[in-house]
């Protein structure tokens, strides 16, 4: 009874170990594509990112090279898309941010964006603040470290060391607090908006969830990117930046 | 009696120097007789059918063309005062009048009249209105009926024959303005040379250009020389003074027909009176304004055909490039004069920098840039015949010259190849895309770049221009991936993570603990260091077992016994006393005999320990020293598992 706990851990291990295996295969996929495209064959550097993700493998940096694709392909909607999700798994990446505003510039609307409450940005600022793996060894070898020096202090060697453990182990510990709830936050996805980006070249915003033409009250155009709000069978609410609402056909959109 | 009497106006003799007027009269006295009778008869017969109209020349005028406004007043010759005129400033400007008087014998009846020419030039297009004018006859008001005149946009296009009923001074042959184009059917910007010329067999005292053309959908490129004399030619057998009057390059900017507008001009022309007025002398020779126009052409404008070159300039029609360098051998860090000079018929000002690949050690300046257009003139065309206006010589006409003259300063020494400068242009004639290229230069820099470096002068600092956008590149450093949806808490690092600190510090919480625990209760140390170090000072004893050793023995023998008993019963070793010991330990549970054995053994130590003697005394004759010593030692271990057993 004693050893399966232990065997348990013992396959997980394996499996992922395994997985690094796997993960091994997707870099090359990887590679190929990033020297096709460096070729200028976007459509084969598509191809190759696609194997990726298809076998449900994801990082940023893949995500980012997608939206370069896409970009340089001209289908400027599925561009910001995957800027987007690039963005979420690499928030302060100064390359994603440069290329979403790019890409953001070139689109038919211009939607103003309602000032925030200061607050919010101010969090938002702090969550998107250090990259996820980052975050995650920042917090891990902090919590390690207070860990550790906690321990030791309370072994109590000499005087003298139990002071400078005591202080490194409230260091790292206030470090592993701020960055920890920080990193939950994020790992358990509080906040995070339902977005999405338009992919229709034009697509009509209604009052109502209805085919009638006449309920068009205005017209949203490839690359917007568009808060979710509620949804029926086929159709989506939207809200923009400026705070406009409205009703679009849910095929119209790709969700983040 | 059939009296036709042609009089001079009085107006006109008004205006006429004195000593004509002089003249006038004396010639007057003579038949004033006659003319006063007639006059008088006239006057009387008529004076009831006064009556005044006007009429003008034309209905319909162009702008800056001439118009006639003639006011005709019937049954008189005279007039009380001047009549009062509309205002005409509106559209035109007053020029000059006549007029004239006649007398008709119809029918036994006489009728005289008077018509007074005025001369309008028009300023201004649109419908206008010349409004009644009012005037008054031999004590009668008369007032005409009000005009409407159209003043067009267009110069006025009069057939040749109508120049004579427009004017019966001049005729078409006499005095006519020419158009020369160099094409008729040419291609977007390539060039067409006008010439306006002005010929005239009559004696033309000045004039004036009333109606430049306008070149809209043209680039246009003056080329009127300042200063061009009148020149003598043979024109169709005839002999004519010629002037250029305006000579242009037009480059047109768009495909399609178009028209080159015609330039109208007002000559004014010295004639001589004809012989119906007394005064035929040709000193009363006047000059008479006379409006002459030349036609509009209609050009063809092509476009471009396709295949153009990457380097096309836009340039049509032919072009030369020179380079040249003032030296071909140059120290570093010293200044050279490169010039490009590219020279040809085509539109030459609109020509931009060429594309210089100057080698990246040399720093260049911006370059000095001068331009010069220059016509050839039509010589031929003047004296050609029947073709004249359209005489086509593609050769002659313009000719432009640019040079652009950089400062280069080559900051290292080697050799170099300064490549050629290639312009592309569309060959007009050949109607193919050509190139135009200049010769590679080599230099040879020599010296050190380092020599004098205070003499060069600073590279200037620039800011960056971004020249497109573009998205930044991709990320090529494979990064590991993770799985869609995974989280962290997945990990197996994570929870090792986790954990094992936890474990870790649970574990030192543990030790400590146990160590506070022993730091605490000093008995419970002590009891579990009792044994130990009595062992240990057991051990000690037997290994100086000897009888030279003994005192040394039995101290550590003692030493053993007080510790354990210190140890045991948490007192201090030194403030042992002997019934004290027995009672505690009786107390704590241990046997008579085990205490006593303890007692004895305790005391026999001390006792060797201070005894003067150096061994102890062997109690039996057949015992050694060292016997006496380990039989106590073995006493004392005894004695001690004996206490060690009872004690709890």
């Amino acid at each position: 009874m004693t050893s399966r706990p232990f065997l348990t851990w013992i396959v997980t291990v394996a499996l992922e170990l395994a997985l690094v295996g796997v993960s091994a295969g997707q870099s090359t996929f990887f590679d190929e594509g990033n020297q096709r495209y460096q070729a200028g064959d976007y459509e084969g550097a598509l191809e190759n990112y696609a194997l990726i993700a298809d076998s449900g493998f994801e990082s940023g940096q893949l995500y980012y090279n997608i939206g370069n694709t896409y970009f340089k392909l001209g289908e400027l909607g599925r561009a910001i898309l995957y800027y987007e999700r690039a963005r979420r798994l690499l928030p302060g990446d100064d390359d994603v941010r440069a290329n979403l505003a790019l890409a953001r510039s070139l689109t038919i609307d211009d939607i103003l964006p309602l000032p925030g409450f200061w607050l919010f940005r101010l969090a938002r600022w702090w969550l998107e603040l250090v990259p996820a793996t980052a975050l995650a060894w920042l917090v891990g070898v902090a919590y390690v470290i207070a860990m550790t020096t906690a321990a030791f202090a309370v072994l109590r060697p000499s005087a003298s060391v139990v002071v400078w453990c005591r202080r490194i182990a409230i260091t790292s510990g206030a470090v592993t607090l701020v960055f920890g709830v920080n990193l939950t936050i994020r790992e358990l996805g509080i906040g995070i908006v339902d977005e999405a980006v338009v992919m229709a070249g034009e697509a009509a915003v209604h009052s109502a969830p209805s085919d009638d033409s006449a309920l068009t009250i205005f017209a949203v155009h490839e690359g917007t990117t568009v808060r979710i709000d509620r949804q029926s069978a086929a159709w989506v609410e939207i809200v923009l930046e400026d705070g406009k609402v409205g009703w679009i056909q849910a095929i119209q959109l790709e969700r983040i | 009696m059939n009296l036709v009497v042609f009089a001079d106006p009085v107006t006109a003799v008004a205006s006429m120097p004195p000593v004509t007027r002089v003249c006038l009269l004396n010639l007057a006295t003579f038949t004033r007789a006659l003319i006063t009778l007639c006059l008088l008869l006239t006057v009387t017969a008529t004076a009831s059918a006064q009556e005044a109209q006007a009429y003008l020349s034309q209905s319909e005028v162009a702008v800056g063309g001439q118009f006639v406004l003639n006011l005709e007043i019937s049954g008189t010759q005279q007039l009380d005062e001047d009549p009062v005129l509309p205002d005409l400033s509106a559209f035109a400007a007053f020029v000059g009048s006549g007029s004239s008087t006649s007398m008709q014998l119809v029918g036994g009846r006489t009728s005289v009249s008077l018509t007074i020419q005025y001369h309008y030039q028009t300023t201004a297009t649109g419908t206008f209105e010349i409004g009644p004018i009012s005037l008054s006859t031999g004590g009668q008001d008369l007032v005409t009926e009000p005009l409407t005149v159209r003043v067009t946009d267009a110069p006025q296009r009069t057939p040749r024959g109508d120049r004579r009923g427009r004017n019966d001074v001049t005729g078409p042959e006499d005095l006519f303005v020419t158009t020369t184009v160099s094409k008729r059917r040419v291609y977007v910007n390539e060039p067409i040379v006008v010439e306006y010329r002005l010929f005239t067999r009559v004696e033309v005292t000045g004039y004036t250009v009333t109606d430049l053309p306008s070149a809209s959908g043209f680039w246009v490129e003056e080329l009127t020389p300042p200063q061009d004399g009148t020149r003598q030619v043979l024109r169709d057998g005839v002999r004519y003074a010629t002037v250029l009057l305006r000579r242009v390059a037009l480059f047109p900017t768009s495909t399609g027909a178009k028209t080159i507008e015609p330039l109208t001009l007002e000559a004014q022309v010295r004639v001589q009176r004809r012989s119906r007025s007394f005064f035929n002398d040709p000193f009363f020779g006047s000059r008479v304004p006379v409006v002459v126009g030349s036609e509009s052409i209609e050009l063809e404008v092509l476009p471009l055909p396709p295949g153009q070159p990457p380097e096309f300039t836009g340039l049509v029609g032919q072009l030369e490039v020179n380079a040249s360098m003032d030296r071909t051998e140059v120290a570093t860090n010293e200044a050279l004069t490169y010039r490009v000079e590219i020279s040809g018929t085509g539109n030459i000002r609109t020509l931009t920098e060429p594309g210089l690949a100057f080698p990246p050690d040399f720093e260049v300046y911006p370059p000095e840039v001068t331009e010069r257009v220059e016509s050839v003139p039509f010589v031929a065309t003047i004296q050609s015949g029947a073709g004249d206006e359209t005489a086509g010589n593609p050769d002659s006409g313009i000719r432009g010259y640019k040079t652009f003259e950089y400062v280069v300063v080559p900051r290292a020494p080697g050799r170099v190849t300064i490549p050629a400068v290639d312009l592309s242009y569309f060959h007009g004639d050949r109607i193919t895309y050509a190139i135009a290229s200049s010769n590679p230069i080599a230099v040879t820099i020599g010296g050190d770049p380092l020599a004098a470096p205070d003499a060069s002068p600073r590279r200037r600092r620039t800011g960056l221009d971004l020249e497109r956008e573009d998205v930044r590149f991709i990320r090529t450093a494979a990064h590991p991936f993770s799985a869609i949806g995974a989280s962290l808490w997945h990990g197996t690092a994570f929870w090792l993570t986790l954990l094992l600190p936890l474990i870790a510090v649970a574990g030192a919480v543990t030790t400590r603990r146990h160590r506070d625990h022993l730091q605490k209760n000093v008995a419970y140390a002590r009891r579990r260091r009792a044994s130990k170090m009595t062992h240990r000072r057991l051990a000690t004893a037997q290994s100086v077992r000897s009888p030279e050793r003994a005192r040394e023995f039995y101290t550590e023998v003692g030493r053993a016994l007080q510790g354990f008993l210190a140890d045991t019963l948490n007192l201090a070793e030194a403030g042992i006393m002997r019934d004290d010991v027995r009672a505690r330990l009786v107390a704590r549970g241990a046997t008579e005999a085990a205490v006593d054995a303890y007692l004895d053994c305790l005391e026999d130590c001390d006792r060797w320990r201070f005894s003067p003697t150096e061994t102890p005394a062997a109690p039996e004759p057949n015992q050694t020293t060292e016997d006496v010593m380990q039989q106590t030692l073995t006493r004392a271990e005894e004695a001690l598992t004996a206490l060690d057993t009872c004690i709890r």
